[in-house]
C-alpha cells in the first residue's frame, strides 16, 4: 500500500480536486455502519431472546427492523456509494466536482434524510413497503437530494477533461437513473396526512410496483454502483490491468437490461398473474452469466497479484467481497426457479441469501475502498496493515456463521412447514414447533452479526487512528464530523 | 481486437456521447418495468377480481394502519400460496381480488410468525385482546412481543375520516355519506367487540388502538373465503 | 475475434481513466456458453410452461389436492356417521387439536380464552356428537368459530374424537 498510484500517470496532477466532500461521506459511512449493524444484532438478538424487545413500541422487531434495513442500505451503502463515486469520478474525468455547494447539500441532505428517517421509523411512521418506508415527506427529500447528486454527477461530466467514459462511470450512470425512477414511481401516493399516505396501487398490483423497486433497489443500490466502484477501486489498488473491455461492455448492457425484469421472483406462488411470475423467474436466470461477468472481472484482474493475497488486506478484501457476489448472483437465481423458491421462500434462507450480498459483497468492498481510501485523501498511511488484516479475518467469519446459520434455519424451517405425515395431515400442524426449531441458528446467527461488527469498530478505530496521524492541515476540518 | 488506433464501436459511438449514453441506459432500464406493470390496468392481462370483497369499515381501516405502523408484515405474511400443506394450515389459497382494497399491499416476505391472510374469525376477539397484550398467555413459547401501549392509545374518527378521503381518491369506493357516518360506524362496531369481550371477561372502553386492530385482523380474509367458497360452490 | 489474437493486450485507454489500463481478453468461452444457454432456455422455457404444457400454479394446485384425495381418500359423509375410533382416528384428531384449537383450549386441554375440556362439565353437551355439533357450528356467543366450514366433515370427527377421549367424555 506504500506504493504511489499516481506515479504512472501520463499527467501531473494539476486538478485541484475536492476531497473534503469525500472525507464527510467516508466518516458518515462508517458512523452509519455501527450504528445499521449495530440494530442488527438487536434484532438478531431479538429472535433469539424476545425480551430484547424491551417492552418499549420504539423498540420493537417491528419497528427497528426497517430501521436496519433502511440503515445499512441508504446510509451506510449511500454514503459508502457517495464517497466512491465522488472520489473517483473527479480523477476519472480530470476535473473537480461540478459544485461545492450541490456536494455539500447532498451530503448535509444525506444525513438530514437519515436522521428523519431514524427518528420516524421507531415511531412507528411508516409506508408499510419494504425498504421504502420512510414517510411521504421524507420521500418528497429524497427526491429533491437525488436530484442534487445527479445534477452534481451529470455536471461533473458535462465538465470533464476527459473525452471517453471509463466503465467505471457506465455503472454509476446507471445508478444515478434507475434509482430515482424507482423512488419516485414506487413512491407516489396519496397523503391522508402528514404522516401518513397510501400508495396509488392497489393490492397485487402495489405489491409488483414494489418489488420492481426493491429488487432494482438491489440491484442499482447495492449492485451496479458498486461494480462500478470495484471497476476503479480494485485495478487502482492491485495496479494491474481490467481482465475484459469487451466483457465490461457485454455485461454492463446484459445487466441493467435483464435487472429491471426480475422483481416479480419476490412473488412467485402469490396472486401475481403467472404470466408475471414466469417473467421474474426466466429474467432472474438470465441474469448469472450477465452478474458473473462482473465477478470475473474483478478476480482475473486479481491475476497476477495473487502472491498479495496473502500480505495485503485490501486484496483480501477484494477477493472475497467477488467472490461472495458471484455465490450470491448464483443462489438469488436458483432461489428463483420456481421449485426451489416454494421451499425457500417466507423462510430465513432469503435472510441469508441477503446477507451473502450485504455482508459479503457489500460491506467487504466497502472495507476495502475504505482501507484504500483514507490514506490516500488523508494523505498518510493505515495506521495498522495488521489490525486491518485481522478485521478480514473477523468479518469472514462473521458472514460464514451468518449464512450457514441461516441456510440451515431457513431449509429446516422450509421443510417442516410442509412436512406430511403417514395419513396425508401436517406433520408440524402447529406453526409454533417450526419456529423454536430456530433458536440455536439464531444464537449462532448473532454470533456471526457481533463478529462482523466487532470487525466494523476495528475498521473505524483504524480510521480514526490514521486520520490523528495525518498532516495536521488537511485534518483540521476533519474532527467535528468525526465526531 | 481493439486498441487506440482502432477502438471498439462501443468506444466510437457510445463512450464519449454522454446524453446519449444517459438516454440509452434509460431505455434499457425502462422497458422491463413497463412491460411488467402496464398490464396490470388490463383487464386480461392484470390480477384476477374477485366478487364479494368489500372495502374495510372504518375501525378495520383504522386496525389496518396501526397493522402497518406497528410492522407487523415484517413477521407476518398475508399470502397463503396454492400449496396442500399451506391450504391445510391455514385455509383457501389467496386470491387477487381480495387484496383490491389494500393500500399498501400487506403480503410480506417473511413468516417469522404464521400467516395471517385467513386468520379472521378464526379465534374469539378475547383471543387476540389477551394476545396481542401478552403473547405467551394464549401462545406458550412464541417470540413475539407484547403491546401494551395499545390499550392505552386511542383512535379517532378524524383518523378514520382522513384515511377514508385518501381511500375515495384512490378510488375505493367509499361514499361521502360512508366518510360522514365513520363515527357511528366505529362506534357501533367498536361496542359490538366491546360486548364480546366482556362476555369473556375483559373489560374494554371501546377507543382503545387494540379494538380496532382486533376489528381489522377479525376481518381478514373472511370476504375472500366466502367468496372463494361461493365460487367453488357454483362450480 | 480474429485469428491473430493474443492475450492480455494493453488497450491503451488509461489516460482517460486516471491511469487504469485496460486488457480486451475475450470472453471466457463457458461464460459466453453459459449466458446463451440461459438466454436459449428461458424463451423455451415460458413457451412451454403457458403455451405447450399449460400450466398454471392453479392447475398444480388442482393436481396436487386429486394426488391427495387418491393417496388418502377423503371419507364420505356416511363413512364420518359410522368412523370407528381407532389410535390412527384419535392421533390425527390430535394433529388437528394442535393446529387450530390449542390457542383457545391450550396444549394440555385445560382450557384458557376458551373452557376447560378435561373436567366432568361438558357446557354443550359431552357425548361425541355433542362435540361434533359444537365444533362444527361454534358458539357464536361465546366467541367459539364454527369449524365445519373451516375444517369440514371428516377433520371435525376426527378431533372430536381426540377431545372426546383425551377429555373423558361422556
Amino acid at each position: 500500500m506504500s506504493v504511489e498510484p499516481d506515479a504512472h500517470r501520463a499527467q501531473p496532477r494539476a486538478v485541484d480536486y475536492d476531497d473534503a466532500i469525500v472525507k464527510k461521506f467516508i466518516v458518515a459511512t462508517l458512523v452509519f455502519g455501527v450504528v445499521g449493524m449495530l440494530v442488527g444484532v438487536i434484532l438478531a438478538l431479538q429472535l433469539a431472546w424476545w425480551p430484547a424487545n424491551l417492552g418499549l413500541e420504539y423498540t420493537t422487531f417491528g419497528r427497528l427492523r426497517p430501521l436496519h434495513t433502511n440503515a445499512v442500505i441508504f446510509a451506510f451503502t449511500g454514503n459508502f456509494i457517495f464517497a466512491g463515486i465522488y472520489y473517483s469520478i473527479q480523477r476519472l474525468l480530470k476535473t473537480r466536482l461540478f459544485s461545492d455547494a450541490l456536494s455539500n447539500i447532498h451530503f448535509w441532505g444525506w444525513q438530514l434524510i437519515i436522521l428523519a428517517a431514524a427518528i420516524s421509523l421507531p415511531m412507528g411512521l411508516t409506508q408499510g413497503k419494504e425498504y421504502a418506508e420512510l414517510i411521504w415527506p421524507i420521500d418528497i427529500a429524497i427526491a429533491v437530494i437525488w436530484v442534487v447528486f445527479a445534477i452534481n454527477f451529470f455536471g461533473t461530466i458535462a465538465i470533464r477533461k476527459v473525452k471517453h467514459l471509463y466503465v467505471a462511470i457506465w455503472f454509476y450512470m446507471s445508478m444515478v437513473i434507475t434509482i430515482a425512477v424507482l423512488h419516485i414511481v414506487n413512491s407516489l401516493a396519496v397523503p391522508a396526512t402528514l404522516t401518513r399516505s397510501y400508495p396509488i396501487y392497489a393490492g397485487m398490483t402495489d405489491a409488483l410496483v414494489q418489488w420492481w423497486y426493491g429488487h432494482n433497489a438491489v440491484g442499482f443500490l447495492l449492485t451496479t454502483p458498486i461494480l462500478g466502484l470495484m471497476y476503479y477501486f480494485l485495478p487502482k489498488s492491485v495496479e494491474r490491468p481490467v481482465f475484459s473491455y469487451r466483457l465490461s461492455i457485454i455485461h454492463f448492457w446484459a445487466l441493467i437490461f435483464l435487472y429491471i425484469w426480475a422483481g416479480p421472483h419476490h412473488l412467485l406462488y402469490s396472486a401475481l398473474p403467472d404470466w408475471a411470475q414466469t417473467l421474474g423467474m426466466v429474467f432472474s436466470v438470465m441474469l448469472i452469466a450477465p452478474s458473473w461477468g462482473g465477478m470475473l472481472n474483478g478476480l482475473l484482474t486479481l491475476r497476477g497479484a495473487w502472491d498479495r493475497l496473502r500480505t495485503d488486506p485490501i486484496v483480501k478484501f477484494w477477493a472475497v467481497a467477488v467472490t461472495f457476489y458471484g455465490m450470491s448472483t448464483f443462489e438469488g437465481p436458483m432461489m428463483s426457479v420456481r421449485a426451489v423458491n416454494s421451499l425457500s421462500h417466507f423462510t430465513d434462507w432469503t435472510i441469508g441469501h441477503v446477507h451473502s450480498g450485504a455482508l459479503g459483497w457489500v460491506g467487504m468492498a466497502a472495507f476495502a475502498m475504505t482501507y484504500w481510501l483514507v490514506p490516500k485523501v488523508w494523505k498518510t498511511e493505515l495506521y495498522s496493515v495488521k489490525a486491518a488484516g485481522l478485521h478480514f479475518w473477523i468479518a469472514t467469519i462473521g458472514i460464514v456463521l451468518y449464512v450457514v446459520a441461516m441456510w440451515a434455519a431457513g431449509i429446516t424451517q422450509g421443510l417442516m412447514w410442509r412436512a406430511l405425515d403417514d395419513g396425508g395431515q401436517l406433520k408440524y400442524p402447529a406453526f409454533l414447533d417450526t419456529v423454536l426449531q430456530l433458536m440455536p441458528f439464531y444464537w449462532i446467527r448473532l454470533i456471526g452479526g457481533l463478529s462482523y461488527l466487532t470487525g466494523m469498530l476495528m475498521c473505524c478505530w483504524n480510521v480514526i487512528m490514521t486520520v490523528k496521524n495525518a498532516p495536521a492541515g488537511d485534518a483540521a476540518v476533519q474532527p467535528a464530523v468525526a465526531k | 481486437m481493439s486498441n487506440d488506433a482502432n477502438p471498439s464501436w462501443h468506444r466510437k459511438a457510445l463512450e464519449h456521447r454522454s446524453a446519449l449514453f444517459a438516454v440509452l441506459v434509460t431505455v434499457g432500464i425502462s422497458i422491463g418495468g413497463l412491460v411488467e406493470i402496464v398490464p396490470m390496468y388490463n383487464i386480461e392481462t392484470g390480477p384476477e377480481t374477485l366478487e364479494g370483497v368489500e372495502p374495510y369499515t372504518p375501525l378495520e381501516l383504522v386496525g389496518r394502519d396501526i397493522y402497518v405502523s406497528e410492522g407487523c408484515y415484517n413477521c407476518h405474511s398475508q399470502w397463503v400460496r396454492p400449496f396442500r400443506s399451506e391450504t391445510l394450515r391455514y385455509g383457501p389459497w389467496s386470491r387477487a381480488g381480495e387484496y383490491a382494497y389494500d393500500h399498501p399491499f400487506q403480503l410480506g416476505s417473511r413468516r417469522i410468525g404464521p400467516d395471517l391472510m385467513r386468520v379472521g374469525k378464526k379465534y374469539p376477539d378475547a383471543w387476540h385482546w389477551e394476545h396481542m397484550r401478552d403473547p405467551r398467555s394464549t401462545s406458550p413459547g412464541s417470540i413475539m412481543p407484547p403491546y401494551p401501549w395499545l390499550y392505552e392509545k386511542t383512535w379517532s374518527v378524524e383518523d378514520a375520516q382522513a384515511s377514508m378521503r385518501a381511500m375515495q381518491t384512490l378510488g375505493v369506493p367509499y361514499s361521502d355519506a360512508d366518510i360522514e357516518g365513520a363515527g357511528e360506524s366505529m362506534q357501533r362496531q367498536s361496542q359490538e367487540i366491546v360486548a364480546s369481550l366482556a362476555k369473556a371477561g375483559a373489560k374494554a372502553q371501546g377507543d382503545e388502538q387494540v379494538v380496532a386492530l382486533i376489528a381489522y385482523l377479525q376481518r381478514l380474509g373472511t370476504d375472500g373465503r366466502a367468496a372463494i367458497e361461493a365460487q367453488e360452490a357454483a362450480q | 475475434m480474429s485469428d491473430n489474437y493474443v492475450p492480455d493486450q494493453i488497450l491503451g485507454h488509461a489516460d482517460e481513466a486516471d491511469g487504469i489500463e485496460e486488457y480486451d481478453n475475450r470472453l471466457p468461452r463457458w461464460w459466453l456458453g453459459l449466458f446463451l444457454f440461459t438466454v436459449a432456455w428461458s424463451p423455451v422455457y415460458a413457451i412451454h410452461y403457458h403455451f405447450i404444457a399449460h400450466r398454471s400454479q392453479a392447475a398444480e394446485y388442482e393436481a396436487e389436492m386429486a394426488a391427495a384425495a387418491e393417496r388418502w381418500p377423503q371419507m364420505s359423509a356416511e363413512d364420518v356417521a359410522k368412523m370407528e375410533v381407532t389410535e390412527d382416528v384419535i392421533a390425527e384428531g390430535k394433529a388437528i387439536y394442535e393446529a387450530n384449537c390449542v390457542a383457545c383450549h391450550g396444549a394440555d386441554l385445560h382450557g384458557g380464552i376458551g373452557p376447560d375440556l378435561t373436567d366432568s362439565e361438558w357446557i354443550h353437551g359431552g357425548t361425541r356428537d355433542d362435540i361434533i355439533q359444537t365444533v362444527t357450528n361454534g358458539v357464536a356467543d361465546k366467541g367459539m368459530p364454527s369449524w365445519g366450514p373451516i375444517l369440514g366433515p371428516e377433520k371435525v370427527a376426527k378431533v372430536a374424537a381426540f377431545v372426546h377421549q383425551a377429555g373423558g367424555g361422556q
